[in-house]
């Protein structure tokens, strides 16, 4: 693998070059998803970025694992295990005595791998739910000549399961010296008291890379598996386990492995780089060359013509201009003529980078405009309402085309500022109304439901805006289920707080053709930096009733507040038109914070569905690209008891531009959310158009980040 | 699941599937077929004008892929040439600077001094600069020291008539990267008539040969 450095060049220019890791890159990934040789733990980090996706399987064992590299020094990562027969032994019936176990991982550099010394990480497994895997290590990693890596560390809780000694811990507190053995009080809870608790052992391991292909795995390991082997006929012979490794061309990892002294072990990783799409620079249609100007000027839109001079020029001239945008996938809902420069407003249907809808308008307006024009401001518009403006000059355009760092020129000499006050009359005839719509098929999943891990929905939707006037905007949609088993869900909601989501099962067995959402919706600016937005109908597919927010957000800005104020009632099951008795108020207020790098926070404190008050916390990695990894969690002050299974509601979600996929443009992205458990504490409204998402890609940060498309 | 409503929804769905939701369709088509044909506005335009704009063979030999360009627009010495799906290549004294649309990312390059000493048909070393748009929406610049060098005479068939040109050389090295450029330049003109030229790691070379008017 290779990561990218850069060095300066006269000029300020960045040149990049690829260099091979000077740190310690993962090689060998263990059945528990993790950095690490076969069933325990290395002191590896993966390439930052990464997802390294593994199914790992031995005797009664199934284990489920994402891991993300979060930080070039941190990786976290979500497991689902499958145990067969754990809870038997108990006399337990409840999945059929199997066990459905999900936790989570944190892992931490410490220390990098030095020429003398060895990298050195913590590790955190299995920190909350039901601690089967709980256990805390520290271990150190060193290659030897190249191709051996010899691997050792300490670990306590499951880590301390063969050759336990004293916890040496217990010198500087006594808390250190027990461990209890039921793990956390309530699942879904923080384990801080047990961490690093109780006895400790030693496991290590070596491995040896025959060659580009193949690595040989030894190790061993201090895991007992006591559990398992008294509630399982798992048994466990021999603490030495043994592993051959293939990497496949893909990158891609098969281990089998001898383990234990009684079974034998396969697992597959996959790993994923989000840095890398399908295609770079994208494989959809080039922008229009820059013409001569000459041939601008000729151009017959551009030549007086018969009839009413100037007037006719300017009808022809947005003919022709609003013909080119709509084939480029954007639609052109003002233009204003204002001396020598133009004023044009644009919605970007399109482009997921907002930069690339402005670099292609700015081309055709220089290939549209007469001479005379020098200054194009382009206003990004979303709904009828300007989000930003871009001034660019012609001159920089026709001199930066064809220049090696033309992208990046171009931005600096480029002026982004808060949106131009738009004049009634400088919309576009037939801009408004408009009405557009949208229909596909929508997949639709559930996961952990011990009966059936993944449940699904496949069907058709049919989406509908229409918008009024600038701002003011109709919006339906339709979902019709056809195939899947998400209505099949037989669990019932045990929660004792108002069922605000868990109650989703009878959402779906007991709703055929849904009305996902009925709006109305009005967008305006209320001043500068400010946006407001009030809906009003079937918000989502749980809640209708009334939402307003308002939020500050000024364009160069790396920070925005909003507040958010909603009175909802909770819907039908069959999600059409009625409602149920229960409403809320419910509302936030929430400060958003684009980290340098890739690093987005947002926190949310206010009132939840349940009535519940408290706090959200996410935490997103945002790839240049659009492809996006994050975290949260929601703390109220609903008591873990009263929450039940899980605790508190948290989860991780994935959201992958399709452009990513298939190379070309469109604004259309693959989201996930997964939760170990949906319950009614935490539960926040999904109300559409939420004003930081709109606004976002208008500002100075966002252009700046996709500022490379550009020219594209 | 119930079933209810489905029926009424059928025709719905009969009547709406057009406009918009072409872009989808054409998105899945592009997934089930990533090399079936697409027909860009543009080159539609540019076809159909006559008389016919000069014309380019072209290729990428590593994914077996050939087609013609035409000449959409020069200015300023810059020549851009379109395909039928919209992608589009631009050269600069005969010598290949960006490549958009067939996700090369070779957004544009500094190649003035290999065209010099290729024009005065001169061997020697330059330097050579490419900018590339990555997977991560990044502007990367590359650069490469390259020799330049005459490697014989061949002759290049034209539509048919054998041309005889000089085939030169352009070794390159980069950190990370090494490519060969080939140029076969007319004896009569000293034009470049056929090339082989680097687009990047991802396509590889790009095969140009002109199309005689």
């Amino acid at each position: 693998m290779t990561r990218l450095k850069s060095i300066r060049l006269r000029g300020g220019i960045a040149l990049f070059m690829s260099l091979t890791p000077a740190g310690l890159g993962a090689q060998t990934v263990s059945n528990y998803g993790t950095p690490g040789l076969i069933d325990i733990p290395t002191a590896e980090m993966l390439e930052d970025g990464t997802l390294a996706f593994t199914a790992g399987y031995f005797d009664n064992t199934l284990r489920a694992t994402m891991t993300f590299q979060m930080l070039p020094w941190v990786h976290g990562s979500f497991r689902y295990a499958y145990i067969a027969d754990f809870d038997s032994a108990g006399g337990s019936t409840i999945f059929g005595g199997d066990r459905y176990d999900r936790s989570f991982d944190l892992h931490f550099r410490l220390r990098e791998e030095s020429r003398r010394a060895p990298a050195v990480t913590l590790g955190l497994r299995d920190f909350g739910g039901t601690g089967i895997y709980a256990s805390e290590y520290l271990v150190a990693t060193k290659v030897v000549r190249d191709r051996f890596k010899v691997t050792g560390g300490v670990g306590w809780g499951r880590l301390a399961g063969r050759g336990a000694f004293s916890n040496p811990l217990g010198a500087f507190a006594d808390r250190f010296d027990t461990r209890t053995t039921e793990g956390a009080p309530e699942t879904g809870q923080l384990d801080f008291g047990n961490w690093f608790s109780g006895d400790a052992a030693l496991f290590g391991g070596v491995s040896w890379q025959y060659n580009d292909r193949l690595t040989l795995l030894v190790e061993y390991s201090s895991d007992a598996y006591t559990e398992e082997q008294a509630n399982t006929s798992f048994e466990v012979n021999s603490p030495f386990n043994f592993g051959v490794q293939y990497k496949f061309k893909n990158g891609s990892q098969l281990t089998g492995s001898y383990m234990y002294g009684s079974t034998l072990g396969l697992s597959y990783t996959y790993f994923l780089d989000p840095h890398k799409n399908v295609a770079p620079g994208g494989q959809g249609p080039s922008p229009s060359p820059l013409l001569p100007v000459d041939a601008v000027a000729l151009a017959s839109w551009n030549l007086p013509g018969a009839g009413n001079g100037a007037v006719d020029g300017t009808k022809r001239r947005q003919a022709v201009l609003g013909r080119y945008l709509e084939e480029e996938g954007l639609r052109l809902v003002y233009l204003e003529e204002r001396g020598n420069s133009v004023v044009v407003g644009i919605e970007n249907g399109n482009y997921g980078q907002a930069a690339q809808a402005v670099g292609r308008t700015a081309r055709l307006l220089a290939n549209t405009q007469p001479p005379e024009v020098e200054r194009f401001d382009i206003a990004l518009v979303a709904n009828g309402v300007p989000l930003s403006v871009v001034q660019v000059n012609r001159a920089d355009l026709y001199e930066l085309e064809h220049d090696l760092d033309g992208a990046w020129r171009s931005f600096t000499r480029a002026r982004v500022s808060d949106s131009l006050p738009l004049v009634e009359g400088g919309f576009v005839d037939g801009a408004y109304p408009n009405l557009s719509y949208r229909f596909g098929p929508y997949l639709q999943a559930s996961f952990f439901d011990p009966v059936s891990p993944l449940r699904y929905e496949v069907g058709a939707g049919l989406g509908l805006d229409y918008t009024i006037a600038p701002g003011l905007s109709l919006s339906g949609a339709i979902r019709q289920p056809l195939i899947g088993n998400l209505d099949n869900a037989t669990r019932q909601s045990n929660s004792v707080l108002p069922r605000v989501r868990s109650d989703w099962t009878r959402y779906a067995s007991e709703s055929g053709l849904r009305v996902e959402h009925l709006t109305a919706e009005y967008l305006w600016r209320p001043g500068a930096d400010l946006y407001a937005r009030t809906s009003f109908g079937y918000l989502e597919q749980m809640f209708g009733g009334l939402s307003a927010e308002l939020l500050w957000f000024p364009v160069d800005s790396r920070i925005a507040f909003g507040v958010e104020a909603n009175y909802v009632k909770q819907r039908d099951f069959d999600v059409l038109f009625g409602f149920q008795d229960y409403s809320v108020a419910t509302g936030h207020v929430s400060a958003y914070y684009d980290l340098p790098g890739d690093y987005h926070v947002q926190l949310d404190v206010g009132r939840y569905l349940a009535g519940d008050h408290g706090a959200t916390v996410s935490v997103d990695r945002e790839f240049n690209n659009g492809f996006k990894v994050g975290a949260f969690f929601t703390l109220t002050d609903v008591s873990f008891e009263e929450f039940g299974e899980g605790s508190f509601d948290k989860g991780i979600r994935l959201e992958i531009p399709v452009s990513w996929l298939t190379g070309r443009p469109t604004r259309n992205r693959l989201g996930q959310v997964i939760r170990p458990v949906l319950r009614d504490g935490g539960a926040r409204l999904n109300v559409r158009n939420r004003l930081y998402g709109v606004t976002r890609e208008a500002r100075s940060q966002s252009l700046a980040q996709g500022w490379g498309r550009f020219l594209r | 699941m119930k079933m209810r409503g489905f029926l009424f929804l059928i025709p719905c769905l009969a009547v709406l599937a057009c406009g918009e939701a072409e872009d989808d369709l054409d998105l899945l088509r592009g997934a089930i077929r990533p090399d079936a044909p697409r027909f860009h506005t543009r080159a539609n335009a540019l076809a159909s004008v006559r008389p016919i704009p000069p014309r380019l063979e072209v290729g990428f030999p590593n994914r077996d892929l050939s087609g013609v360009m035409l000449l959409e627009a020069e200015r300023d010495g810059v020549q851009t040439w379109l395909t039928a799906d919209g992608a589009t290549i631009t050269i600069e004294a005969g010598l290949l600077t960006s490549a958009k649309g067939f996700g090369s990312g070779l957004a544009a390059s500094d190649v003035r001094q290999s065209a010099a000493l290729i024009g005065a048909g001169q061997s020697g070393q330059v330097e050579r600069f490419h900018s590339f748009l990555n997977s991560n929406d990044e502007t990367e610049l590359h650069a490469y020291r390259c020799e330049i060098r005459p490697v014989g005479d061949e002759d290049v068939f034209l539509q048919g008539l054998a041309v005889p040109t000089r085939k030169w050389q352009e070794d390159c090295f980069g950190v990370a990267e090494k490519f060969t450029n080939a140029y076969w330049l007319r004896k009569d003109t000293g034009r470049i008539v056929q090339s082989l030229q680097w687009t990047g790691d991802f396509l590889g070379n790009l095969f140009m040969k002109v199309v005689p008017e």
